[in-house]
């Protein structure tokens, strides 16, 4: 159990915001990798956000037991902005997170598509040459 | 508590509402390799490619012959993309639109029921003053008024709609008239040998910009693309065009008919005319018969408080609201009947009077609306279905409305048999007319009961009878939480076309970086490579889900607050 | 390789999206705060809802407790006075029952009987505010004299009884009317104060003896009647203190969901004062001082 002073609430609340924006811009720039298929800017965007998710998971952590340890009505009360900010916070990352997802989604759908494809390259189709080539008939089913 | 327990509850729950959207959405992701996934994109590979002649070798495949079925797969993702991306962006527009009614204005509903509320409150402390009832009937007024500019806000978003339905077809049949005049262009010049990419690229882009407009499937052939709408409808086939045309429907709106004729409306998915359809016939329709049931459900549950106590004349309340026949108007037409600060219901009735009606009349704020309400058609809300209303085999005999549903009950009419009651009342089942949410019984007793569950359901028996009237249901709210409810919604709603629009975005991106750039990495990299990708989405997948996760912080922290 | 044809519809996409990125961050500015629309966070705006109604609403029962309560509290001080009055008649009425009191005496006693009894007549016409406390709802003087009456005094109030809502599930009855009190069939106040006065002026000693009996058992009704203005004031004061809790816990939480300045807007909208307040609120985050000086004075 941690005896946790106001004073370092606010300093781990605050510390609690700034690792949440942060994380919100290293999706926003794994989503940019992925838009540029740039393979090793993503793995590194990752593991950043490894780091990030799991600070963020250790400072809610600490501040919950702190507020659990104590009844509500003598809890010392957080500086004025930070609850506000905490909220808006926590939807900044939670809108990025949803648009993370979606892309991931979409992504990981062509990628699984593409190694099908490439997979069935030992398979049982011809080449054709010069203008024929845009013209073999195949369909897709999405 | 139970004022702020009750605004954290629903906090809480829209929240945990958005949570198990998420959870299903991200189990979509965790699925990404399951058996059953890669089996559906195996198929991919097991269609049958055919030559105009010649034979299908097997082996030996050159990067040439994998890179131009690349390029159609990376085309045809792109088509889907763009559709998806255009209908979102139509929906997210839409819904941008609509969600200005619903924020703190002024003018908005939450601010009038406030209001109305505040009013009510004030005059339970000066019961017989003339201000404080003239402010009772302001604050209505206002209130109806909200009520009557948030419904005409949703209606002229589905009236754009509407007419963006009429211009997309009309983008649409410009559209397939130039691909099936490229297609023709191009088969010549492939007979005569030639091949002219500049034609090809105008082709393509014309596809593309096809795909923004509808959700269109494209399959080539040596003659050229035929391309069909996602259900079938053809729209180019070599170098032919299909046209479409609208028509005015029953409701008023246009409706989109193939060559033949044949309404295609409600199938027609993706790009700018699908996420109009969708807004039109779907997503703004849900949410006006939520406000309407809203409106509908305060208006008959007030007029009844009105209605059982008395006046400062000393006379029975009247109804203070006044809602349209069928409540499918309710909150567009809703206004308050009375004008005369006296007419307010102030006094209960019984021995010595007391202004204990005030109460009642505050109490409709604060309780659960009724669940179940079956509203009428004859314009007055706090009264029940006229029992006696005749319809063409018999007539109305009673009306129950239950925590489980509404029952009527029927009654053959002297020139009518029961079986020719049962007979019209099984058709217009069948028809549609009357939804049925528990089935229909025939007592032989010479009596028919039908009982309905479904919200919104109407009941009308055969086309020559008026809409008898509808069933409601809100679930037991009070009128705040049934309008934070329908916020929530719109909000969510926005929220998510918007969140579609942006990744579909950067999807479309990644796929058109994919098209242009230059390759000549063999099979094999090109395969690994794409393992490690997928290694890194599912690492960003389970990144997901923990976030996810930490999404109730704000509730734990943000909000405890000391005194 | 195929020169990517699509890259003007991403620019323009992008360039859409970045715009409309920037209105809202500029909205947000602007507000100053976080929710400006549902979908900035749907939860969020759903919760504002609820609290901005019941924001308003725990003022106006704050407002309705305030502007009830004078009222219950000079009640039960009116009617600690009406029993120190009996008590005082009681006295007098023993010491003229009893024997050894002489005709003169008696006299004096009966004046100041009848100046008792229009004590407590001036008592029940008590008024608060300009509203009789003990007429119901009605506005004319609660007990004139009436010679044709049995007790010398007509009722002309009503039996409204006022309850004033005062929380969601609360209503709190404020008044009883005065002929529950003072001319209650069952213990007639002013009518025993009459016949005390009548008996005491013809030196009736029975009629004394049956008048004083009837007031001692009338200190008791009064008692109970002031416990019903006790309870009644016990019940506000209780619910104004559970109240102003639920104002500090609403604005907190308002604070938290959306920020101090909107929080303090989204009040001001919920009470049912003039908007100009509430404009100026909003717009003063964005007029020039020099502006916003000239416009908060007061004229």
């Amino acid at each position: 159990m941690m005896d946790m002073g106001a004073t370092d609430r606010d300093q781990r609340t605050r510390a609690y915001l700034e690792t949440a924006h942060s994380l919100v811009q290293e999706l926003e720039r794994a989503m940019q990798a992925i838009s540029c298929n740039g393979l090793s800017d993503l793995e590194e965007s990752l593991a950043e956000q490894e780091v990030l998710t799991v600070r963020l998971r250790s400072l809610r952590r600490q501040l919950w037991v702190f507020n659990d340890t104590q009844p509500a009505c003598l809890r010392p009360a957080l500086e004025r902005e930070l609850p506000s900010d905490l909220v808006s916070a926590d939807a900044e990352l939670q809108a990025a997170n949803r648009v993370y997802e979606a892309v991931l989604g979409h992504s990981s759908h062509s990628a699984a598509l593409m190694t099908s494809l490439l997979g069935s390259a030992n398979g049982q189709f011809q080449e054709a040459s010069g203008a024929r080539l845009k013209y073999q008939t195949w369909s897709c089913r999405m | 508590m139970g004022g702020l327990n009750a605004t954290l509850n629903i906090g809480v729950r829209a929240l945990d509402a958005a949570q198990a959207a998420l959870d299903a959405t991200s189990n979509n992701i965790a699925n990404v390799n399951t058996p059953g996934y890669t089996e559906e994109v195996a198929q991919l590979s097991e269609d049958p490619l055919t030559q105009s002649g010649g034979e299908i070798t097997g082996g030996g495949v050159t990067m040439d012959g994998i890179q131009s079925v690349q390029d159609e797969l990376l085309d045809l993702q792109i088509q889907q993309q763009t559709s998806s991306q255009s209908s979102a962006n139509t929906e997210s527009a839409s819904l941008q639109q609509i969600q200005t009614y619903f924020t703190t204005t002024g003018t908005d509903i939450a601010t009038a029921l406030t209001t109305f509320s505040n009013s009510l409150d004030a005059l339970s402390a000066s019961p017989i003053s003339t201000a404080t009832q003239q402010s009772v009937l302001s604050a209505g007024q206002d209130l109806a008024q909200a009520f009557n500019t948030t419904a005409n806000g949703l209606t002229s978003a589905q009236s754009s709609a509407n007419g963006l339905v009429t211009t997309s077809v009309a983008q649409i049949n410009e559209l397939t008239q130039q691909i099936a005049q490229l297609n023709g262009q191009i088969e010549q010049l492939t007979n005569s040998g030639q091949n002219d990419s500049s034609t090809e690229d105008q082709l393509n882009a014309s596809v593309q910009q096809l795909s923004g407009l509808t959700g269109i499937s494209v399959t080539q052939s040596k003659s050229g693309d035929t391309i069909m709408t996602g259900n079938g409808t053809p729209l180019v086939m070599g170098d032919q065009s299909f046209t479409l045309q609208t028509t005015t429907g029953s409701d008023g709106f246009q409706q989109v008919l193939d060559s033949n004729g044949s309404n295609i409306t409600s199938t027609l998915n993706g790009g700018q005319l699908g996420g109009a359809i969708q807004m039109r016939d779907q997503t703004i329709p849900g949410m006006l018969s939520q406000l309407n049931s809203l409106a509908s459900q305060f208006s008959s549950s007030f007029n009844a408080a009105q209605t059982q106590g008395l006046d400062s004349n000393g006379n029975p309340g009247l109804n203070f609201f006044a809602v349209p026949t069928g409540s499918a108007e309710a909150a567009a037409g809703i206004t308050v009947s009375i004008s005369d600060p006296s007419l307010l219901a102030i006094s209960s009735v019984g021995t010595g009077s007391s202004n204990n009606n005030v109460a009642n009349l505050s109490a409709v704020l604060s309780q659960a609306l009724p669940s179940n309400s079956v509203s009428s058609t004859g314009g007055n809300p706090s009264a029940p279905l006229a029992t006696s209303t005749p319809l063409t085999n018999g007539s109305v005999t009673s009306i129950a409305d239950a925590s489980t549903g509404a029952t009527f009950t029927f009654t053959a009419g002297a020139s009518s048999t029961i079986a020719s009651l049962q007979a019209a009342i099984a058709s217009a089942v069948t028809a549609g007319t009357l939804s049925n949410g528990t089935g229909l019984s025939f007592n032989a007793a010479g009596h028919v009961v039908i009982s309905t569950t479904t919200t919104g359901d109407t009941l009308q028996v055969s086309s020559s009878d008026t809409v008898l009237g509808q069933f409601n249901s809100t679930s037991g709210k009070t009128p705040a939480n049934a309008y934070a409810s329908l916020v929530f919604n719109i909000g969510n709603a926005a929220s998510n076309a918007s969140t579609q629009y942006t990744a579909l975005g950067k999807s479309l991106l990644q796929l058109t970086n994919q098209q242009s750039s230059v390759s000549g990495v063999n099979i094999d990299d090109e395969t690994a490579n794409l393992i490690r990708f997928q290694t890194a989405y599912q690492a960003g997948a389970r990144i997901v889900s923990t976030i996810q996760q930490l999404n109730t912080v704000a509730l734990d922290m943000g909000s405890s607050q000391s005194y | 390789m195929q020169i990517n044809p699509n890259i003007t519809p991403n620019i323009l996409a992008d360039l859409q999206q970045s715009q409309s990125m920037l209105n809202s961050a500029l909205q947000q500015v602007a507000t100053g705060r976080s929710v400006s629309v549902p979908s900035d966070n749907p939860a969020a705006s759903a919760a504002m809802v609820q609290n901005t109604i019941e924001t308003g609403n725990v003022d106006q029962y704050t407002k309705n407790i305030s502007t009830v309560l004078a009222s219950v509290e000079s009640a039960s001080s009116v009617l600690s006075t009406v029993v120190t009055a009996l008590t005082q008649a009681v006295s007098l009425g023993t010491e003229g029952a009893n024997g050894t009191t002489n005709a003169s005496d008696l006299k004096a006693i009966a004046t100041q009987m009848q100046g008792i009894l229009s004590t407590v007549v001036s008592q029940a016409n008590a008024s608060v505010a300009g509203g009789y406390l003990f007429g119901g709802t009605g506005t004319s003087t609660p007990y004139t004299e009436d010679t044709s009456s049995p007790t010398g005094y007509t009722y002309n109030g009503n039996t409204d009884a006022t309850s004033v809502v005062v929380g969601d599930t609360l209503s709190v009855q404020v008044n009883l009317p005065g002929s529950q009190i003072f001319s209650d069939p069952s213990n007639n106040v002013l009518g025993s104060l009459s016949s005390l006065v009548t008996a005491l002026q013809s030196g009736d000693t029975s009629g004394i003896e049956t008048a004083t009996s009837s007031i001692t058992s009338a200190i008791a009704f009064i008692g109970e009647r002031q416990a019903f203005y006790g309870n009644a004031e016990n019940q506000l004061n209780s619910q104004d203190t559970f109240l102003q809790q639920e104002t500090v816990s609403l604005a907190s939480q308002a604070t938290n969901l959306v920020g101090v300045d909107e929080a303090t807007a989204a009040t001001n909208l919920s009470q049912a004062e003039t908007d100009n307040s509430a404009a100026l609120a909003a717009t003063a985050k964005v007029l020039p001082n020099t502006l916003l000086n000239y416009l908060s004075n007061p004229s």
